[in-house]
């Protein structure tokens, strides 16, 4: 304990505080170290605790080896098996979400060699998704954990003698279905959360709603009456909401995950409640421009925005319970320095240049920087400004393709918040709008409107520069033109930056793990009802008559489970063959038990 | 044919419908194997059926634990492996799935036949692609009351050879059930030779006569001397005997002393050699009811609720079924009843009991009844066995119709009538048969200028005596086994149906319309 009052006062003073259960207790084993009993059921060896610990290990480093020699351990215990990937000098996170045990280890046990060497975390946490990219390992007991039950090991006994303590081989996946907007900014994000999710393990679909934007722009074009026109809106959002609904019956995902004005309607979110399907909502807007926000907020178990304070007032007092703090990221795989030919340098190259609506105080600012070489793109210019003149393509939208070659062209990018009211900078901007994390992810310059949450993304100077007014802005566009080193360094910094902390990726992680937080019984549910293969090569070995089919499962990207099985079954083409129809017998019993049929 | 597979997962009713089929097989190939896919269940049952001669089955409750107590694929796909390897290895000349389901479809697919009937899956390996007959079968269901076959025929003439139906279920009890089943009517034999079984429950609530109505009825029964009640049943369903019993405590004794229950004392064997037993069996729509059937126990059959005695109803002639008629019959099996199953109540215990006392005398059972009740007898023609009341309704013509239509499906291109006319005398003459013949010429007007053209009759009022065979037409267009020829299969089939039932419609109509019409 005095250790840990050095390394860690706050973590000492914490644990000092914790109570211990009267269900846990402590044994004596044969080589008289202790061993943790709950509910009198032993959680380790009581013969050997140290090798146990030996042979644990060795297990879990045949089957799921260390990515940089680093592993995540999720359940410290009494650190029998801590002990010993330090002593092999491999590098070790723990993760122990329950503060009592670590307590009682702390009692117990001289763990000198452990605590001053390893990465510890105590009580539940987000940093354990956070860690799902590096190898993760679950040490943990089953019962009335704060974490889900981890995963049964094929390589474990099948009725493990120690009552309960298992690993997991792979992270978490979940099923997730992402949920578009029928058109608009939050679009694009939708394909990027899609895509992060899949990358970091998760078995994700996107409901592309975008396909109806042709038929709901002509919905909204005819030139009938307002309230006529409202009610036909209303019947279009509510047929796309029952198609969802429809998937979600089909599909069964654990999450689905609906981006800002997805359109999901109040009774689609109480149909999927009652499925047992968790509802997630990312607004990705300022909530005050936008007021639909209050009717659908509560009717959502998750609500992630990308503004704080006065908005989690309102949240809170509209009585939404999950809600957090998510802003936006890039996508470097979209966002990315690009070789420009010199055609296209010079079509989307400028000294400055802006991408985006033509907001208020867009139009009002940037009638200051007509001097400069000054391209605009976007949609929503005023056609009779002055600046319909600079205006590219003749207003059309630009997509994120042609968005990332005029980030990479240009070499000052402007990125001016937007606001429907103010002439210039809005001071109360308390977001950061995904331009400033795409230019950063290109690798391009930007010149930021000064927002109050910039530090916490950005090294001011360094990865970032902000300006703060008209005269500001002016002044510091002609520097950094003459000046293309200082911005190149800045840029570069800028990039490694998102890299590092601001991806999609990232975010997503992050989300799972304020759900995981607030809501384990969803990775809980998966896991009881997701069948997959644990262990693909020797799965192959016994069945070679599967090796083609599981090759191809996973060269689609898809999970070894049996909808990701069963997906490609159906997406294979000929007679099926019989280990096909032996899985889709599965997948069909499956169904029947989950339907609880018999 | 050498080997046939035949797929048959569900319950053991589904099971007894399917024996006429098992025999039909082994009659026109004498040599032919017969090999079957059920579920572990129903093993007692295959060992009592002489004309199979494999099985392979897959244990429900086995699966379903390991998918419960395990996440890993490989507990499964062994044990599944190990059960259908065999199937895998044989190459069978044909394969008739019966049960609509994805599961025995994909069992379908298992084996190496490329002739799969019935239902098979789509290349998309989601959708289930039917045998004509079967999506036939299909429209009808989405037409209830309109029942014009009973499922046992569905099944049977989905094999080739055309048939004449047996008209009975086959079920063949040991000698040692039998005589286990005497033993335990020893104590009736003398004192009252009559024995009526009752089966008082269904597997669902909306199905279920309520016990009081039951008790009321064997309190009727018991009237006279010579008759007893027996009561069956599972184990599970022994709270609906302590419920009859407790209101039988209140009888005078010397009908007590007439009452024996079995709830969950016997095995199907012995089940079935005490139904052997019996006169009459009175029940819902139930398993304990075709193996009544099976065994030539006469039936009193109870349906309500989604039931329908068309399809259903106790196989083979001289049953008797109390249907349930309110204006929502046939509801779906899914739904909840809104009315508290007041249908049930619709069912006089006394008309039950009087029934039950004719079937014992031999005498003719009455059809007067209450509202709301149609009294229906299985009666059968070459086709099989089928349910009517008896009278002139609108429904009896519509049976008709359709049966004969249906059987139009099954021997097409040999131009002769499967169902004789002789046999199938129309109970009734509409005056509309003229304005029916004049739509049957309409529609083939149309499938043969423009075939999807003929969906519009789906939405004449006027036409809705063709909707269910306007839906079959819609099925074969788009769920049906691919044909050689493909939509002028499905125009001939629709045509044919059609010619057929004119056919039948011209027998009563003096004045015959154009026969270049329906001749092609």
């Amino acid at each position: 304990m005095e250790l840990l009052r050095k390394l860690d006062p706050k973590l000492a003073e914490f644990i000092m505080h914790v109570q211990i259960p009267n269900n846990y207790g402590v044994l004596i084993s044969r080589t008289e170290d202790p061993v943790l009993t709950i509910d009198n059921k032993i959680m380790w060896s009581i013969y050997d605790p140290h090798k146990h610990a030996r042979t644990f290990v060795e297990r879990c480093l045949k089957i799921n080896p260390p990515v940089n020699n680093t592993v995540t351990v999720v359940g410290f215990g009494f650190g029998y098996h801590i002990e010993e990937l330090v002593n092999r000098g491999i590098s070790v996170r723990v993760i122990e979400p329950d503060a009592a045990i670590f307590r009682l280890a702390l009692e117990y046990r001289d763990l000198r060699n452990i605590l001053d060497v390893c990465d510890l975390t105590v009580g539940t946490s987000m940093t354990i998704q956070a860690h799902f990219g590096n190898t993760l390992w679950y040490f943990y007991p089953k019962k009335d954990r704060t974490i889900p039950e981890p995963r049964l090991s094929a390589a474990q006994p099948k009725n493990d003698a120690s009552g309960g303590w298992k690993q997991a081989l792979s992270p978490n996946s979940l099923n997730i279905l992402v949920v578009s907007p029928i058109y608009g900014g939050s679009l694009p994000i939708a394909r990027y959360c899609n895509n992060a999710l899949r990358r970091i393990g998760h078995l994700s679909t996107l409901w592309d709603a975008s396909v109806f934007e042709k038929p709901f722009r002509m919905a909204l074009e005819l030139d009938i009456d307002r309230n006529n026109k409202k009610i036909l809106c209303d019947l279009f959002q509510h047929l796309v909401s029952e198609m969802i609904v429809a998937s979600c019956a089909e599909r069964r995902p654990d999450i689905v995950l609906c981006l800002a004005q997805a359109p999901l309607s109040l009774h689609a979110l109480d149909r999927l409640r009652e499925s047992g399907i968790t509802s997630a909502f990312w607004f990705v807007e300022d909530f005050r421009h936008m007021q639909y926000w209050k009717q659908y907020a509560p009717a959502y178990d998750f609500y992630f925005t990308i503004q704080k304070g006065e908005f989690f007032e309102q949240l809170k007092h509209l009585g939404t319970h999950n809600y957090a703090y998510l802003p936006v990221a890039a996508a470097p795989e979209i966002h990315k320095p690009l070789q420009l030919n010199p055609d296209e340098r010079a079509y989307y190259g400028s000294d400055l240049s802006f991408l985006g609506a033509g907001y208020y105080n867009r139009q009002c600012m940037f009638r200051g920087l007509l001097d400069f070489d000054f391209k605009i793109w976007g949609t929503e210019w005023d056609r009779q400004s002055i600046l319909w003149q600079r205006v590219q393509k003749n207003g059309e939208r630009i997509n994120s393709e042609e968005s990332v070659k005029i980030f990479n062209a240009t070499k000052i990018n402007i990125n001016l918040h937007s606001s429907a009211y103010y002439e210039g900078i809005d001071p109360e901007g308390d977001f950061i709008n995904p331009r400033t994390f795409e230019i950063a992810a290109c690798g391009a310059f930007q010149l930021v409107d000064e927002r109050r949450e910039i530090d916490a993304f950005f090294l001011r100077n360094k990865e970032i520069v902000t300006f703060s007014s008209l005269e500001d802005l002016r002044e510091k566009a002609q520097y950094y033109l003459y000046h293309p080193e200082e911005r190149q360094k800045i840029a570069r910094a800028a990039r490694q930056r998102i890299i590092n902390e601001h991806t999609y990726e990232h975010r997503m992680r992050e989300l799972c793990a304020f759900i995981f937080d607030r809501k384990p019984e969803v990775y809980a549910q998966t896991q009881g009802k997701k069948l997959l293969i644990r262990d693909v090569n020797s799965f192959c070995k016994e069945h070679p008559e599967t090796r083609s089919l599981l090759e191809e499962v996973v060269a689609r990207g898809l999970h070894p489970d049996i909808d990701g099985i069963v997906t490609t079954i159906r997406l294979r083409e000929g007679e099926m063959q019989y280990p096909e129809a032996l899985f889709m017998i599965l997948k069909e019993y499956q169904t029947l038990v989950k339907e609880h049929l018999w | 044919m050498d080997k046939v597979l035949i797929i048959q997962l569900a319950r053991t009713g589904d099971f007894l419908q399917t024996t006429p089929l098992f025999r039909k097989v082994k009659t026109a190939f004498p040599r032919c194997e017969v090999h079957v896919v059920i579920d572990t269940a129903l093993q007692e049952l295959v060992g009592s059926c002489s004309d199979i001669d494999r099985w392979y089955d897959l244990d429900m409750k086995l699966i379903t634990q390991i998918i419960q107590d395990n996440t890993d694929i490989e507990y499964v796909f062994k044990y599944l492996d190990k059960q259908l390897a065999g199937l895998h290895s044989i190459s069978f000349d044909a394969v008739y799935n019966l049960n609509y389901t994805p599961l025995s479809a994909a069992v379908a697919s298992i084996s190496k036949s490329s002739r799969i009937y019935g239902y098979k899956l789509g290349k998309d390996s989601i959708r289930l692609i039917r045998s004509p007959w079967f999506a036939f079968f299909n429209a009808m269901v989405q037409h209830l009351p309109l029942a014009p076959f009973n499922l046992v025929d569905v099944f049977y003439h989905l094999a080739p050879p055309y048939m004449p139906a047996s008209k009975k279920l086959l079920y063949c009890a040991s000698s040692q059930s039998a005589n286990h089943a005497a033993t335990l009517l020893a104590p009736l034999h003398n004192r009252a030779p009559k024995k009526i079984a009752l089966q008082l429950a269904t597997r669902e609530p909306k199905r279920t006569w309520p016990v009081a109505l039951f008790a009321e009825t064997a309190f009727h029964i018991l009237e006279r001397h010579d008759n007893a009640i027996i009561l069956t049943g599972t184990a599970s369903e022994s709270f609906y005997t302590e419920q009859f019993k407790r209101i039988a405590s209140l009888w005078p004794q010397e009908k007590q002393a007439r009452i024996l229950d079995f709830t969950g004392k016997t095995t199907l064997p012995e089940l079935a050699s005490i139904l052997s037993n019996c006169c009459v069996l009175v029940t819902g729509d139930t398993g304990t009811m075709h193996l009544g059937a099976a065994v030539g126990t006469k039936i009193v059959g109870i349906f309500l609720g989604p039931a329908c005695a068309g399809f259903t109803g106790p196989y083979g002639e001289g049953h008797i079924v109390f249907q349930a008629t309110p204006s929502c019959w046939p509801c779906l099996e899914q739904d909840k009843c809104p009315y508290n199953i007041m249908c049930a109540s619709y069912i006089d215990p006394k008309a039950v009991a009087q029934a039950v006392c004719n079937m014992i005398d031999n005498r003719p059972v009455s059809t007067i009844t209450e509202d709301n009740v149609l009294v229906l007898h299985g009666r059968g023609d070459e086709f099989g066995i089928m349910y009517e009341p008896l009278g002139e309704t609108e429904y009896v013509l519509k049976n008709r119709l359709y049966r004969i239509m249906g059987a139009s499906l099954l021997n097409r291109g040999t131009g002769k009538g499967y169902i004789s006319q002789e046999t199938n005398i129309l109970p009734c003459r509409i005056e509309q048969y003229e304005l029916l013949l004049q739509q049957i010429n309409a529609m083939i007007n149309t499938a043969h200028t423009f075939a999807p053209a003929v969906l519009q009759y789906r939405f004449y009022d006027d036409f809705s005596i063709w909707h269910p065979w306007i839906d079959f037409f819609n099925i074969m267009l788009r769920y049906c086994t691919p044909l050689p020829d493909g939509e002028r299969d499905a125009v001939s089939a629709f045509c044919a149906g059609l010619t057929a039932a004119a056919r039948m419609l011209r027998y009563y109509v003096l004045d015959n319309v154009q026969e270049s019409c329906y001749v092609h």
